[in-house]
């Protein structure tokens, strides 16, 4: 496992910055350490574990990189990060902005 | 007024003319017919306890069971349903009017009803709590129910779970339970005194009988209630029976799937289901045998109200 953050190759896509979209309502609720999300522009319905809905629920308040979200992740839930962790977390942001729950955040657009 | 109470030519009249409106819980249905003795037998005998609206009662779904007008009437007869004066299903053999008829009621209502949550499911009241019974096809849940309600459980509805959006309020719907090949014996030696009509085989579901539920049940389809258990059954041969609590998280993604109108109904949907499963206990069901499986949920019905 590696903790530091730092030495996880910085690649393009760890520097873009993610954010649930301003027009994105979304309807939570958990049991235990399962979450249920209802997302109200598309009417569809998710299931998510803990890892997917914190880093969706950090997403609704805030626009994070990668390495920014990692880092959340390791104080919210304790996890060690790893390079491989990372890489899940790439994955969940690129099937999240399939689902249409996430987008890249340009900084042109503030 | 209730359907039993008409003699055979008024029925026969009714059907030919204006309609047979009769009340089935929150909805009421114009049933109109030509004379096909293989619809109004059993239509008399399975309805005997049904209420007749007045003829000012507007009505929710206008259905009609005639022959199609194609030379098939004289070679095969057949039958069609119309609803509003158009098909949704091909034509089925004459023989099958009634089942044709009660299969396309139930598609009326869940194509329609969208006022309410449509679960695909079973629910029984007992000692004032709404049982729900979410199940797919071949699980047991109308053999179950039926075994049920022939021991002082009250059936809401066999097919369709109505929950009430804006209060969570399960409706009674109790329509005749279609009882489908095995079950059809297994019932009659359960429950000899059942209400059950004729057999009709070779249907699209094999042989299928219909059992009326009790008298008692049909009279008491104004009286809502609120939803205290949910159990998904599932009967299989020669297995043990139990009763084990389940997620709720399961639970819910369970109930969405399992409802007619869910991605219709949207948010209205997954509010009224989140509320659901919040305020029920929720178990996975495992029988073979019904009796067992009757002591079991009275253990359930029981433990809700100590």
């Amino acid at each position: 496992m590696l903790r530091d953050i730092p030495t996880v190759k910085m690649t393009s896509k760890s520097t873009e910055k993610w954010r649930v979209p301003d027009n994105t309502r979304l309807i939570w609720v958990s049991w235990d350490d399962e979450f249920i999300l209802f997302h109200s522009q598309a009417g569809k319905t998710h299931y998510l574990n803990q890892v997917g809905a914190v880093l969706l629920q950090e997403l609704e308040t805030n626009t994070y990189s990668v390495s920014e979200l990692a880092k959340k992740l390791e104080k919210r839930l304790g996890l060690d990060i790893s390079e491989e962790f990372v890489k899940r977390i790439e994955s969940l942001l690129a099937r999240f902005d399939h689902l249409g729950l996430v987008s890249k955040h340009s900084p042109l657009s503030n | 007024m209730r359907v039993g109470e008409l003699d055979l030519e008024h029925l026969q009249q009714r059907l030919a003319s204006t309609g047979l409106k009769v009340s089935m819980g929150p909805f009421t249905v114009s049933i109109r017919s030509t004379t096909l003795s293989g619809l109004i037998d059993p239509l008399r005998y399975l309805y005997h306890d049904y209420v007749i609206c007045g003829e000012s009662e507007i009505s929710d779904y206008h259905v009609r069971v005639a022959p199609p007008s194609n030379i098939r009437r004289w070679i095969h007869p057949q039958v069609q349903f119309l609803m509003d004066g158009n098909s949704p299903f091909r034509p089925f053999p004459a023989r099958l009017a009634f089942p044709l008829l009660e299969w396309g009621i139930n598609w009326c209502i869940a194509t329609r009803a969208h006022q309410f949550l449509l679960l695909h499911a079973a629910v029984v009241e007992r000692r004032g709590r709404g049982i729900i019974f979410p199940a797919w096809p071949g699980h047991g849940k109308t053999t179950l129910c039926a075994a049920l309600i022939h021991r002082g459980w009250r059936l809401f509805s066999d097919e369709f779970g109505l929950i009430r959006p804006r209060d969570g309020r399960l409706i009674p719907l109790p329509r005749l339970l279609p009882l489908k090949n095995e079950s059809i014996a297994v019932i009659r030696e359960f429950e000899p005194e059942a209400v059950i009509g004729p057999d009709f085989t070779k249907t699209r579901k094999g042989t299928v009988a219909h059992l009326r539920p009790p008298t008692g049940c049909i009279k008491r389809a104004g009286e809502t209630t609120q939803a205290a258990v949910i159990v998904f059954p599932r009967w299989q041969s020669d297995v043990p029976t139990s009763l084990e609590p389940m997620p709720k998280s399961q639970a819910f993604l369970m109930a969405a799937t399992n409802a007619f109108n869910y991605e219709m109904l949207g948010e209205t949907a997954f509010r009224a289901i989140t509320e659901l499963v919040k305020t029920c206990s929720c178990y996975r069901l495992s029988y073979s045998n019904l009796d067992e499986a009757i002591n079991v949920l009275e253990q359930v019905a029981i433990q809700g109200n100590e």
